[in-house]
């Protein structure tokens, strides 16, 4: 079992992590949170997964969704938070639209274009159907023309 | 057919997620219309431009945390690594507090001198035959 896990943080690592730091954009925050998923993976039943890529994004996906949360009550007691000047800058202007994005949208363009999922991929992590995932990456990438001045 | 429903199909005309007869529609309207052409092109240029985002590695420190977590603690193995590291490191003191620093030892410079001009306190080393003695007297006052 603990053996396993090494295994699965060899092969997967890239593909979770690159989701994780996709979605929050921040080294630090994403290697926190690649770490609270492997802790996650660690307590469950891996015998018993079916799509181990499948349920490892969801399992990042949930991690994110929390973080999020835990923020937003930080961010709710502490209404003046300013983030690094330097974090801004050296960011490129696609990821700075991607920040802009909703949840939804950005981590549909991230399974897609990061993870390189195909869309019936995606539509199983997200449970939902394929015409929402087409109809969202759209959405976002209307959003992202927008944000670079298209 | 009109632009809004081609625009629908554009994401996953550049992702290659439609159906042939889908892929004809929207090039036949591409080639007609210059608003959903322009979209399509700004559409191919944010998915290079996502795809072209550097991912950083994980770090070390992240890695071995994760790893170390899933290792089985050994303990057993822990104590024998521990035990003949103290060792170690108990001999490598002792080494290094018990040597000495060799300091070659200066050999007294040899003299010739004149045999009239020895006194009892000059340490003779060796007499010759001639009118000269080996000693290690420098000369100076006595």
């Amino acid at each position: 079992m603990k053996l396993e896990i090494e295994l699965i943080y060899k092969q997967y690592v890239d593909y979770i992590y690159g989701f994780i730091y996709g979605m929050v954009q921040n080294k630090a925050v994403a290697e926190d949170l690649l770490q609270d998923t492997f802790v996650k993976v660690m307590k469950s039943d891996i015998d018993k997964i079916e799509n181990m890529k499948a349920w490892l994004i969801t399992v990042a996906r949930n991690t994110v969704y929390d973080h999020w949360r835990r923020e937003k009550r930080k961010l709710n007691l502490m209404p003046f938070v300013r983030r690094k000047r330097r974090d801004i800058d050296l960011k490129l202007d696609i990821e700075r639209g991607i920040e802009k994005l909703s949840p939804k949208l950005k981590e549909v363009i991230i399974l897609r274009e990061i993870n390189q999922l195909n869309y019936e991929e995606i539509a199983d992590i997200l449970d939902v159907e394929i015409g929402t995932v087409k109809s969202r990456l759209n959405r976002a990438r209307k959003e992202l023309r927008d944000s670079l001045g298209g | 057919m009109n632009c809004s429903k081609i625009e629908e199909l554009l994401s996953p005309y550049i992702d290659g997620e439609l159906s042939r007869d889908e892929i004809i529609r929207v090039e036949r309207h591409i080639l007609e219309c210059k608003n959903c052409e322009e979209l399509l092109k700004d559409f191919q240029l944010i998915k290079e431009k996502v795809r072209g985002i550097e991912i950083p590695q994980p770090s070390l420190r992240i890695k071995k945390k994760i790893i170390g977590y899933a290792r089985p603690r050994n303990y057993f193995l822990r104590i024998i690594f521990s035990t003949s590291l103290l060792t170690g490191l108990g001999a490598l003191l002792v080494l290094t507090l018990g040597h000495q620093p060799y300091i070659a030892e200066e050999k007294p410079k040899e003299y010739y001198i004149m045999k009239e001009e020895r006194t009892p306190y000059m340490e003779i080393l060796y007499e010759t035959e001639g009118d000269y003695i080996l000693t290690n007297y420098e000369g100076g006052s006595l």
